[in-house]
């Protein structure tokens, strides 16, 4: 109905009074009077003024980081990765196979993000075989489709379940509902990058709406120095493919989405440098199925089937001698339901109860050579069951504070059932100041690489493993004089238990994992956010951690005790928004500290039907480096350097 | 009704480009004086029976005392609603049958819990800006929508509590629920 009417005669009517009526246009301009405008006048107009700061969605007492979809684009975000990177207190590192995230303080090289659960609208992205966060190319949904990304700091066991350790990474995709017509969009980058997406979305019916959407993208690569190894060229290629739909219909909305990509690799530890035969594929689909219903004034009653299937296989070149291709495959399938209920009958209560059954079908791996000869090391089976309940009540107890108690039972077929609790409180001490203290516990259990790969004479599993636990405190204090400004001071405390390491037996040389570290995590951070009357935002945040090993193993010597991060937003003349983006890191190991910056330049061109973004990553330059996967092997990955893309996203 | 995207935002910008209009107004619309701005006009089209809103008496609406919307809202107490003097009071701790109207945030949703359908019943509009407001009470949700605000009515507590809201609101309410 108000789709295609411009603003600018509405906003002309209130204007224009003003203007014209008498006063002098040099004049001090008085506010417009806009509750005499008219009711549809009213419904056209934007808000311009400064309270942009984003509310999050998450109900969670923890501190969390929302990221919009406007600022992605302004900022010129690629991955979720890059999303992550100006969110306080995490160190995004890559060894240009994945993207990795450490939080406060824990950051353990060859880590696949078991420790972060990553979530698309509330589904698990984490596999079952390696419980892998996935955060770079390899993440199956392209990140135009996000709405906003909420980082919840924190144990989140007590509400997820398994693999919250430090935090959750919760990504919201575009509500059906929301007017696109069809949308593509080209972007070119370093490496001759291509990417094409095109987006439709079609109203079926009123209440009904279909958003359909696919990606290509394609990378030639980049030649990559090592140092010490020398220059790989025309291997670090990348293939990636993205499609996405999402249905809603009233109270039911259905998701399928699938993501395929074939990387090329650079240098892998153990493979023949520089050589093209070395590459990996990571294919995804997950899909799911929700119902949420209102039952009257009892509560809403939300029913979910959900299902997920990850294949990795990668080939390696491998001179053992002779020269041999080795096949290292991973076959990820699961299927589950969730119901939750969640009500507000009893007075001052907000009560939540669920339940999740999650059969993990396949937790297949297997590893052979494939040429010159086909010899078998692993050809191993496995599928699990997932029983869980869990209960949240947030109390209102007194108009300014809020106490929260939950309490989540896991139960994994062979292991022993896992209680995390989580005991919060929200006390609004004013307008402007909130405290918040959050109690949890979380844990994760050992994924299926860690308890069953082996098979060859230099790995084995650990059928005994048992799994980590985290007990952690946060005490946080925000401080909001206004809608435009918020500071917030966080101080936490993690003691990680049964830390899963990965280390040689004695006994028999194989690398295996153990049950053997302890680490006690503890830091500070401070945040300030200002939102500013042009439109501006500015976000800083600076962390410091410290970072104990208990058990003696060097687990923290990848750890940079110092974070400092920085993300300017300011609107330019004629419609441009300048991005600026700085990340300061301090050492980790062997890596030196460095800082980053990026800018992206971003406007609406073409008649407002097109965002055209121009972005410089690394702008000065710094070829930084991020600890490697293996501390022998492969002790530096280092990134590309000063790079340029070009993006422009058409809507017609 | 389609709503707007992220690639609308700068329409606005747009508006005071021309010559006349830049830079000598340097116009911001703040959310929370919009946002009053419309539950006002929204108020514009609601009737109350005689019994329950007496003709020439002041119209009473409670809001939350937080920053922001409460601060905008008293900005135009005073102002004429069909024949009634809007007054504006930070909403009291306990139930308050004085309110004919009530704007809940959804913080305090759960303290006001059961009371507000009985509130709603006894011929109380209850406006929100949580869409999981209980639909048997609130009637009228108040949404951002990018940067544009949208509203959604809800007929069931309007059939209880006796109002009588205008066709016109009907019209441009982004979802009538029954």
């Amino acid at each position: 109905m108000t789709s295609k009417r411009s603003v600018l005669r509405p906003a002309l009517r209130v204007l224009a009074p003003l203007v014209l009526g008498g006063s002098s246009v040099l004049a001090a301009p008085t506010a417009p009077d806009l509750a005499a405008a008219g009711l549809d006048t009213l419904l056209d107009l934007e808000v311009t003024g400064a309270s942009k700061l984003a509310l999050r969605a998450s109900e969670s007492p923890a501190t969390a980081t929302v990221v919009t979809a406007e600022q992605m684009r302004q900022l010129g975000h690629r991955t979720l990765a890059d999303v992550l990177r100006s969110v306080r207190g995490t160190v995004v590192s890559s060894d240009r196979t994945y993207s990795y995230v450490g939080v406060r303080g824990f950051a353990l090289p060859g880590d696949y993000n078991t420790r972060v659960l990553v979530l698309i609208d509330g589904n698990r992205v984490n596999d079952s075989v390696y419980e892998q966060g996935f955060l770079g190319h390899e993440f199956p949904l392209d990140l135009d489709l996000v709405e906003r990304v909420e980082f919840i700091h924190g144990q989140g066991s007590a509400a997820h379940g398994a693999n919250a350790l430090f935090g959750v990474v919760n990504v919201v995709t575009r509500r059906g509902g929301v007017a696109v017509g069809r949308e593509v969009a080209v972007g070119l980058g370093r490496g001759a990058e291509r990417q094409l997406r095109a987006t439709g979305h079609l109203p079926i019916r009123t209440g009904t709406d279909l958003l359909l959407s696919a990606t290509l993208r394609r990378v030639a690569g980049t030649d990559v120095e090592y140092p010490g190894a020398g220059s790989s060229h025309e291997t670090d290629h990348e293939r990636g493919r993205q499609l996405f739909a999402k249905l809603t219909s009233g109270e039911l909305s259905a998701t399928l989405l699938h993501g395929d990509r074939r990387k090329g690799l650079s240098s892998y530890p153990e493979t023949v440098f520089g050589d093209p035969r070395s590459r990996l594929r990571d294919t995804h689909t997950l899909a799911d199925l929700a119902w949420k219903h209102r039952l009257g004034s009892a509560g809403t009653f939300t029913l979910r089937g959900y299902s997920g299937r990850y294949d990795f296989q990668a080939d390696y070149l491998i001179d053992y001698p002779p020269l041999s291709i080795n096949r290292d495959t991973a076959a990820s399938r699961w299927w589950g339901v969730d119901a939750h209920f969640s009500t507000e009958r009893f007075a001052g209560h907000r009560l939540v109860v669920g339940a999740d059954l999650q059969r993990q079908s396949r937790r297949d791996q297997a590893n052979l050579d494939v040429w010159p000869d086909v010899v078998g090391y692993l050809d191993d089976r496995r599928s699990s069951w997932r029983q869980s309940l869990f209960v949240e009540d947030q109390w209102q107890a007194m108009p300014a504070l809020t106490l929260g108690a939950g309490l989540r039972l896991d139960r994994q077929q062979g292991s022993d059932p896992h209680l995390s609790p989580r005991l919060s409180a929200v006390w609004r001490a004013s307008e402007a100041w909130t405290l918040r203290a959050v109690h949890g516990s979380a844990f994760r259990p050992p994924n299926a690489y860690e308890l069953y790969y082996g098979g060859s004479d230099s790995y084995k599993g650990n059928p005994d493993a048992a799994s980590e636990r985290v007990r952690g405190i946060e005490v946080a204090a925000e401080y909001r004089p206004d809608a435009t400004t918020r500071v917030s001071l966080a101080v936490f405390s993690n003691r990680l238990t049964g830390l899963l390491v990965q280390d040689i037996d004695p006994a028999d040389g194989a690398l295996v994992f153990r049950n053997a570290g302890r680490m006690h995590l503890r830091g500070v951070d401070l945040e300030v956010e200002h939102a500013f009357a042009g439109g501006g935002l500015v976000r800083a945040n600076v962390a410091n951690h410290h970072v104990h090993d208990l058990s003696g193993l060097g687990l923290d010597q990848h750890s940079p005790r110092r974070l400092a991060k920085l993300v300017l937003l300011q609107p330019l003349a004629a419609g441009w928004t300048l991005g600026l983006e700085g990340v300061a890191i301090g050492r980790r190991g062997d890596v030196a500290g460095h800082a980053l910056a990026n800018v992206t330049l971003s406007s609406l061109v073409l008649a407002d039907r097109a965002l055209l973004s121009v972005s410089v990553y690394d702008l000065f330059d710094r070829q930084a480096s991020d600890p490697g996967g293996d501390s022998v092997l492969q002790p530096t990955a280092p990134h590309d350097g000063r790079s340029l893309r070009i993006k422009l996203e058409t809507r017609f | 009704m389609p709503r707007s995207s992220v690639l609308r935002r700068r329409l606005t910008a747009l508006a005071c480009a021309t010559g006349l209009l830049w830079p000598a107004l340097a116009l911001a619309i703040e959310e929370a004086e919009l946002k009053a701005a419309i539950v006002f006009n929204i108020l514009l089209f609601v009737e109350w029976p005689a019994s329950v809103l007496p003709e020439g008496s002041d119209l009473v609406m409670c809001v939350a005392p937080q920053a922001g919307l409460s601060g905008a809202l008293k900005k135009l107490a005073g102002r004429d609603l069909r024949g009634h003097r809007l007054e504006v009071r930070d909403m009291p701790p306990a139930a308050p049958r004085s309110c004919r109207v009530l704007y809940v945030e959804s913080a305090e949703r759960t303290r006001l819990g059961a009371s507000l359908a009985a509130l709603s019943a006894a011929g109380t509009l209850v406006l929100s800006d949580d869409a999981d407001a209980p639909r048997d009470s609130t009637a009228i949700v108040l949404q951002r929508a990018g940067n544009k605000f949208v509203f959604d009515v809800r007929l069931q507590p309007v059939r209880t509590s006796q109002v009588q809201l205008s066709s016109k609101l009907l019209r441009l309410a982004r979802e009538v629920i029954e």
